[in-house]
């Protein structure tokens, strides 16, 4: 239990960062490139979501764990490696789902706001980001629902709590294997049907949100 | 610049790529005129309006409000800039002909490039701008602009569309804003409406509403992009009762609409557009009476 704990934990921690990266990517995308600072900043957008979407999570994590943020990995609670690899990861993504809901949106809402004398990132934030939030939520859930179940490739480093080796899901699965092989894949069906409750209830929450943003609307 | 003008178009070019929308349009409007400006779909009378408060840049030309400078400065449009150019010394000492023709030449021709201008001349724009120019939010905060398509925010009240504006732009405190919205409902009787979405308005409320949002931030000047072409006809009447009542009130109007019989009572001055230039200008009577331009006659025509 202890250990779908720490995969909750980490999908969590990775799911508010990579919400805050994918909000920030998805609005240097879309903003007029009038200066050159934006210009930078949005091929910088490009080239970070084109690196993240073009290689694998795992290797990700390895290269992040063993390379940049190897002073958190020496930590004595080590979580920090994982949160934050998976967050840039989904950041990536969300930054695509957010831009596509962002671009959903009429244009007359953000002229509307401009013609009153509005600022761009006014609007942004005030009309358009909360307009476009609503449309992606089933992809955003998409998204999370990933990140949950991808979370999973943690077993593939030491994770530290207080100095005491700890394991995720999966990895907890493979640890009671390997110590009772003729249950391996007991422990196994065990960890997907933790998953898998996790995601029944997270597509739960998703559609009390839908109809809770629709009921907003009437 | 007197003050009698409230707003100024002068000389206003637009392009799209290689369309050109806009060739050289320039009008007037005085403090308390209601402008009808009509034409075809395509004449460009409804980039016109958008680039008065420059919801699209004009290619060339300015726009000024109160006696500011919106856009920015086209130096073709001032002779003391032109003279003030290399171009304009080097041809004078070349060709020494008189001054109104060096200037008409270089403005016809299009022989300014900063690339080429001295730092006088540079300066002198700067200056220019400088003394002059007035913020585009600013400006957008004094034009109201009243959509086709209403444009009410979504995701807020009837209330926070009226409220929004005025208090991020600190005009008024949440409380004066939301007492000058109720006042604003009131008038067009759909004060019972304030915490109701937009999705639930029919399109003549939500037009209605549209059109006091603007009123929200005291505007100097309001302009109608068609405001009734995206109604049902039944819920037409309602908007126009409401944009005569602005009128009557003295409101500063320029409106883009294919209602003649609006344009015929309401409006002080009228507009014929079409390929992008102004054809007719005159009052009601004169354009719709007896339209001098074979132009206007035709599409008069066709329309009433």
């Amino acid at each position: 239990m202890e250990s779908l704990g720490y995969s909750l934990l980490i999908a969590l921690g990775a799911v508010v960062i990579g919400f805050i990266i994918g909000v920030a990517m998805a609005v240097i995308r879309i903003s007029p490139k009038t200066n050159p600072v934006m210009r930078a900043l949005d091929r910088f957008a490009v080239l970070y979501i084109t690196v993240i979407r073009g290689t694998p999570t795992l290797v990700q994590l390895l290269i992040l764990y063993n390379s940049v943020l190897v002073s958190f990995k020496s930590m004595s609670t080590n979580l920090l490696v994982p949160i934050i690899a998976f967050g840039i990861n989904s950041g990536a993504y969300m930054a695509e789902i957010i831009r596509s809901g962002i671009c959903s949106i009429d244009v007359g809402q953000m002229e509307a706001g401009r013609s009153l004398g509005l600022s761009w990132l006014t609007t942004m934030r005030r009309v358009i980001i909360p307009q476009a939030i609503k449309v992606v939520v089933p992809a955003m859930f998409n998204e999370i629902i990933i990140l949950v179940k991808e979370t999973s490739v943690v077993s593939y480093i030491v994770l530290k709590v207080g100095s005491r080796q700890k394991y995720d899901l999966l990895g907890m699965a493979e640890k009671q294997g390997l110590a009772t092989p003729a249950c391996y894949l007991a422990f196994l069906f065990t960890a997907a049907a933790l998953y898998l409750a996790v995601v029944m209830l997270l597509t739960f929450v998703q559609h009390h949100i839908e109809r809770k943003l629709k009921k907003n609307e009437r | 610049m007197s003050a009698e003008k409230l707003l100024e178009i002068r000389g206003l070019y637009k392009n799209f790529g290689s369309l050109k929308v806009l060739k050289g349009v320039s009008c007037d409007i005085a403090r308390g005129e209601k402008v009808v400006i009509i034409g075809a779909s395509g004449s460009g009378k409804s980039t016109m309006l958008r680039c008065m408060n420059l919801l699209e840049n004009p290619t060339f030309g300015e726009i000024w409000l109160e006696g500011r400078l919106l856009t920015p400065v086209d130096p073709y449009l001032h002779n003391d800039i032109i003279r003030a150019s290399r171009t304009y010394r080097r041809l004078s000492a070349r060709e020494g002909a008189d001054d109104e023709a060096l200037i008409k030449k270089i403005r016809a021709e299009d022989l300014l490039h900063e690339r080429n201008e001295g730092r006088d001349y540079a300066a002198l724009m700067r200056r220019f701008y400088g003394d002059n120019y007035m913020d585009t939010d600013s400006a957008r905060a004094r034009i109201g602009m009243v959509f086709q398509h209403f444009n009410l925010f979504n995701n807020l009240t009837v209330m926070e569309n009226l409220t929004l504006a005025p208090v991020r732009l600190k005009r008024k405190t949440k409380e004066e804003a939301e007492e000058k919205g109720h006042e604003l409902l009131k008038r067009i009787g759909l004060d019972d409406k304030a915490d109701v979405y937009p999705s639930t308005l029919s399109g003549g409320q939500k037009q209605r509403v549209a059109i006091v949002r603007s009123l929200a931030m005291d505007p100097q000047v309001i302009l109608f992009d068609e405001p009734t072409s995206a109604l049902d006809p039944e819920m037409v009447g309602e908007v126009l009762e409401l944009m005569k009542a602005l009128a009557d009130a003295g409101m500063t109007m320029c409106v883009v609409t294919h209602e003649m019989g609006f344009a015929r009572e309401v409006a002080d001055r009228v507009l014929f557009m079409a390929d992008g230039t102004i054809l007719e200008s005159g009052t009601p009577a004169e354009v719709f009476d007896s339209p001098k331009n074979p132009r206007t006659r035709q599409f008069l025509e066709a329309v009433l």
